[in-house]
């Protein structure tokens, strides 16, 4: 049974159609990595399940739930959490002000010491505002800041974008303590690799349209790239 | 000596200009709003107190405790039937419709009070008209006292409001980026409807002074609503703590412009809001050095 169904969506911005009837399933509990090129409609997708976008057609079925017309923060209590691109913490509020403004009525394992365990880093930040944090401290705190609404949905927009490789690697390591815990994992992943090395099915957007979608570990790196450039069309 | 006693009154008049701009510090603050009816409104709260004193005898001040109530529900009639459509359509709209909103309001309160002036100062009590001479030259009134206490009290009260509770950290989240403040489950429309609840409410205060330390009529609003635009950019925008600096500087440059010529009163507030609007937006070459330093501190408060 899957846990997030998005039927023919459409989003556009203007005159410009950014998702083209795409359609897709993420079963409970599965890792999926969204990757594309830039301008393949990866975030405004995201940002259409999150409810930030409001699509001009098809459906967004969450929990056997139609949500298409649900606004952004009541998803938000039915357990769909997003981490925006650019991480969008507010800037003068402290850390601790950050993850506690996000936490809801919806019950669950995580809490201000919860984040702080999966990332150490922000204990001495704890009180500082959220401005003053290096960028690999930021995007741990917008992750944290998502976990604190115990989502069931995590939607991750290019946690890497900005950071230096080593920051990378902590935030994903940490990272696979969420997943380890059940937590649903919608990413979008700009760095192939560890796209397919994280996640479980890997599905590949191209102008708008899914145009490749498999198992991470059936698919290889050739037929990706192909479909990530558009060289090949798969039919 | 005079100088002394004339920046002392000018604090306790800047203290009533602040409590005036505090509520549209907080709209502007909140949601880049600014509130054109905003005069208009403390002088509405002003009625609506004057109503409540005629009809039941109380005071000026158990009024304002009857009053309070209903200005918080017409900040949230005002956010969720005027503003919140208008905010949607850009940042001119909700200039428009609370300039309209001045005008209805003005014409309201000409329709059903007359053009005549009224006052709340014989309902106050004792405090009107109370003092105490400290020295031949300088004497602290009792409602001076009494609306600078209140100011830095208000001040205090809504600054551990935005810094320690949880409301006031999703105010200032909401402020500062709605979007993701939606994406992280608060509901950025009752957020809005609370900061214009609080505003309204903080305009009645102001109502409730305004009318007795002088008179009022329907179209008061307007010169209220300078003094108060004024506090707040001298204190700089969306900052609350200099609303208040911004409000006694204003104030104290009003008394001690008084002191030069009585008639120069007003217009040495309004240079006061012309330098710091020089000095803030790049006319600052034009500024002596010295004077650019002193009031570029405005700034930083």
């Amino acid at each position: 049974m899957s846990l997030l169904r998005v039927a023919a969506l459409d989003c556009r911005y203007g005159l410009f159609q950014a998702v083209r009837g795409v359609s897709l399933e993420v079963a409970q509990g599965e890792t999926v990595a969204l990757i594309g090129a830039n301008g393949a409609g990866k975030t405004t997708l995201l940002r259409a399940v999150a409810g930030a976008h409001r699509p001009t057609g098809g459906q967004v079925w969450f929990d056997n739930v139609d949500i298409t017309r649900v606004p952004a923060h009541r998803r938000v209590a039915l357990g769909i959490a997003l981490v925006p691109e650019g991480r969008r913490l507010f800037p003068s509020l402290t850390v601790e002000e950050n993850l506690r403004v996000a936490s809801t009525s919806r019950r669950g394992r995580w809490s201000v010491d919860a984040v702080l365990d999966v990332f150490p880093l922000l204990k001495p930040r704890l009180h500082m505002p959220a401005a003053t944090l290096s960028g690999g401290e930021q995007q741990a705190v917008a992750i944290g800041r998502a976990l604190m609404s115990n989502p069931r949905l995590l939607l991750l927009d290019e946690v890497s974008l900005g950071l230096a490789p080593v920051v990378v690697d902590a935030v994903y390591r940490s990272l696979t303590d969420v997943i380890r815990e059940g937590t649903t994992v919608l990413l979008v992943e700009q760095d192939l690799t560890r796209a397919l090395k994280v996640a479980g099915r890997v599905i590949c957007m191209l102008e708008g349209r899914v145009v490749l979608e498999g198992e991470a570990s059936s698919l290889d790196r050739d037929r990706v790239v192909g479909a990530y450039f558009g060289l090949r069309r798969p039919a | 000596m005079t100088v002394v006693n004339a920046v002392l009154q000018g604090v306790f008049l800047g203290a009533f200009y602040a409590v005036l701009a505090c509520g549209l510090s907080i709209m502007f603050g909140v949601m880049r709003i600014i509130n054109l009816a905003h005069g208009d409104v403390a002088v509405l709260g002003a009625y609506i107190i004057y109503v409540i004193v005629e009809r039941t005898g109380l005071s000026a001040f158990a009024a304002f405790a009857v009053a309070l109530p209903v200005m918080v529900v017409l900040g949230y009639i005002l956010q969720l039937t005027v503003l919140e459509r208008s905010l949607k359509s850009g940042i001119l709209t909700p200039l428009l419709a609370t300039f309209g909103l001045s005008i209805v309001i003005q014409n309201l309160l000409q329709l059903a009070f007359s053009p005549d002036v009224r006052s709340l100062g014989g309902s106050a009590g004792s405090v009107t008209t109370a003092s105490w001479q400290v020295t031949s030259g300088l004497s602290v009134s009792a409602l001076g006292l009494l609306v600078l206490v209140v100011a830095v009290v208000l001040f205090a009260a809504l600054q551990l409001f935005l810094s320690r509770t949880r409301a006031g950290w999703v105010m200032r989240a909401t402020a500062e980026d709605p979007d993701a403040a939606e994406l992280v489950g608060i509901d950025s429309r009752s957020v809005y409807a609370r900061a214009t609840a609080i505003a309204v409410a903080i305009a009645g205060l102001g109502g409730l002074f305004l009318g007795i330390r002088s008179v009022f009529d329907p179209v008061s609003g307007p010169t209220q609503l300078i003094f108060a635009f004024e506090a707040v950019v001298i204190g700089g925008m969306g900052s609350l703590w200099g609303t208040l600096l911004g409000g006694i500087s204003l104030g104290v440059a009003q008394t001690v412009g008084a002191q030069i010529h009585p008639q120069f009163a007003v217009m040495a507030g309004h240079l006061l809001f012309l330098a710091v609007l020089i000095v803030r937006f790049g006319g600052a070459r034009l500024v002596p050095q010295g004077a650019r330093r002193a009031l570029s501190s405005f700034r930083t408060a």
